[in-house]
């Protein structure tokens, strides 16, 4: 393994910005099988990203330690991409608020946060294989999934590779357009996104499930020579398998429902109460017979906001 | 008369609730049909429009009888961000201006852009107020995308800027209130200037005589229309950008919205601790300083200054 600073960045006031990154490769590079970047933390919240992709290098680095010809491709990993906002609470860039992960490809003559986008692809661009680890940007608690945005340059049949239970693939909207994962497909990099986790939390649980799944997916395209248990058979699945339930009220949320439990149409799912005077404001039911992906996950709701997210069979 | 349009339940003992002030011909017989918005207080930290459109509610109550078609002015669009200098939505963090047209059954955020473009669509007109962030001072500009700037140039000519900036058309724009508005059918104009968190009382009294010009020749004011000023446009000329070489403190050198040649002085770049000498930023060109850093602290690549290079001669 050899570890290389991709962004260097001075400061006003603070230590220096700086994006690291490890790589791993084949004795002989050129006899790499394929080639796998892997990015996490591309917002100061994700700190369950961060700790899985750091979780993968340590594996990585063990193994290759034991065994020279573990590794077999050419793969880079990327735990941490905002560091300043990790260290302050911030999910954007701490001084102007941009989103990293709105300004890929980058613009090595325009703004702070598009330069940091430019740097940093500069080293991510000619990969095979791109996964981006993401948390949601909305207060969710959901199940592992990929999802893979339609480009024309996604891989369907690798999605499975990863062993988890649900793909979506969805149509590209206006907002993919500078993120790291569409400007990926737009170099002819297959690129996924694989999102958990909850905001600013670790949860040991899904840290092992989702290194399971790029452990998995790393064997399978051949970057590493390893045996694993095989995981789902992943469903791809698309919009109209999808039922969002909203609340009708605002107030104090309570689930009833964990994600990964199957319901049948009629069940309680939760109740939103007054936050003042404690009355029941609103029960809220299951529209449809399916499978929890996500709930809302923070004790205030408001009015019409998704209160969970169900996938069936269509 | 006050209407309120889009009522959203909030968590705990209030509602998010988007307001509109219209204003109609007493006599509805003198109302010749044409509808007209104006909107500001998309982003929480600009309030540059919630004055003009003071400005301009307080003259539609002493002018009500110049009134002949319909106004509807809307001065806080993110009335959470704007009582609490956020520029996003509170607590969720998303820029209200990156989500339109807005989804009925999404987030609190989506709710609001859905509501504000059903109240908004079916004008005529409408002219979406922005003051510039916190970081940067701007000369009083209309910012069109080229998509429509066919039908929107002769429009902002009447408002009395100073810069009609036609920009490519990027698709995460396409997220914009104002794309929303004009894929509708919505003339809509957004206009730029002065500084986030602060007033600039000069610019909004020239805005608002262009938005009375503006409404007197499109006939839903009756009056005559009001001398304005020609704008420089940009389509005649070349905007050069002026990144920060360095990390550190920016001190300016010249005042902002002047005349500058090439290798002229907009200012240093200081470092905090005094190793390094102070880096100079210099004009790559001659022409008209719109925008100027405002916010010292700066890291490589904050925008120190845009500067417009007119062809035509009209802005020297």
């Amino acid at each position: 393994m050899t570890r290389h600073t991709l962004v260097n960045l001075a400061s006003p006031c603070r230590d220096a910005f700086r994006v690291e990154g490890f790589r791993f490769s084949p004795r002989q590079r050129n006899d790499a099988d394929t080639s796998v970047a892997i990015v996490a933390g591309l917002n100061g919240h994700e700190l369950a990203q961060m700790h899985a992709a750091a979780q993968l290098v340590s594996f990585l680095q063990t193994h290759q330690a034991e065994d020279p010809n573990f590794i077999t491709g050419d793969i880079l990993i990327v735990p941490a991409v905002n560091t300043f906002g990790f260290n302050m609470g911030e999910r954007h860039w701490p001084l102007d608020k941009t989103d990293i992960n709105a300004m890929f490809p980058g613009f090595d003559q325009g703004e702070t946060s598009q330069r940091i986008a430019h740097h940093l692809f500069e080293h991510l661009k000619g990969f095979e294989w791109g996964i981006e680890l993401e948390d949601r940007r909305d207060q969710y608690d959901c199940m592992p999934y990929l999802r893979m945005i339609n480009s024309g340059f996604e891989d369907k049949k690798a999605a499975s590779y990863f062993g988890l239970q649900f793909a979506h693939h969805r149509d590209f909207v206006p907002s993919d357009a500078g993120s790291l994962q569409y400007n990926w497909s737009v170099w002819h990099t297959k690129s996924y996104g694989l999102v958990f986790g909850n905001k600013q939390q670790i949860d040991n649980n899904t840290t092992h499930q989702v290194l399971d799944a790029l452990i998995r997916f790393l064997a399978k395209v051949g970057a590493i020579r390893t045996k694993i248990f095989e995981g789902y058979a992943t469903n791809v699945i698309t919009q109209d398998a999808i039922t969002l339930i909203p609340s009708q009220r605002a107030g104090v949320f309570e689930p009833r429902q964990r994600v990964g439990n199957f319901v049948k149409k009629g069940d309680l799912l939760g109740k939103v109460f007054d936050a003042l005077d404690g009355s029941i404001r609103e029960k809220i039911y299951a529209p449809v017979d399916g499978l929890i992906t996500c709930h809302y996950h923070y004790p205030l709701i408001y009015q019409n906001t998704i209160a969970y997210r169900m996938i069936s069979i269509v | 008369m006050l209407e309120t349009l889009v009522t959203i339940e909030l968590p705990v003992g209030e509602s998010y609730q988007l307001k509109r002030h219209r204003f109609t011909p007493t006599d509805e017989s003198l109302n010749h049909g044409k509808r007209i918005s104006i909107v500001s207080g998309t982003h929480g930290d600009e309030v540059e429009g919630i004055y003009v459109i003071t400005m301009l509610a307080e003259w539609l109550k002493v002018n009500s009888d110049k009134v002949r078609g319909t106004i509807d002015l809307y001065p806080s669009l993110n009335s959470l961000g704007i009582d609490s200098i956020t520029r996003t939505v509170p607590f969720y963090q998303v820029d209200l201006n990156r989500i339109f047209p807005g989804n009925a059954r999404d987030t609190f955020p989506n709710q609001m852009a859905f509501g504000i473009v059903e109240a908004i669509k079916g004008s005529d007109i409408a002219i979406d107020i922005h003051a510039s962030n916190i970081f940067l001072r701007e000369l009083p500009q209309v910012r069109i995308a080229a998509t429509y700037a066919e039908s929107l140039v002769p429009l902002a000519k009447k408002l009395n800027m100073d810069f009609i900036w036609v920009h490519d058309a990027i698709t995460v724009l396409e997220a914009t209130l104002a794309h929303s508005l004009n894929s509708l059918g919505t003339r809509t104009l957004v206009v730029e200037y002065g500084v986030g968190m602060r007033l600039t009382p000069s610019y909004g009294q020239q805005l608002l005589t262009g938005i009375l010009n503006l409404m007197a020749s499109e006939g839903i004011l009756a009056m005559d229309t009001l001398p304005v000023r020609e704008p420089c446009y940009s389509d005649h000329g070349k905007v050069y950008y002026i990144n920060a070489p360095a990390a550190g403190i920016f001190v300016p050198a010249m005042d902002h919205c002047q005349l500058v040649h090439a290798e002229q002085l907009i200012g240093h770049i200081h470092d905090p601790y005094g190793v390094h000498d102070p880096v100079p930023c210099l004009t790559p060109g001659r022409g008209v300083l719109f925008t100027l850093r405002e916010y010292p602290i700066v890291y490589e690549g904050s925008l120190i200054a845009r500067i417009f290079d007119d062809q035509t001669g009209v802005c020297q």
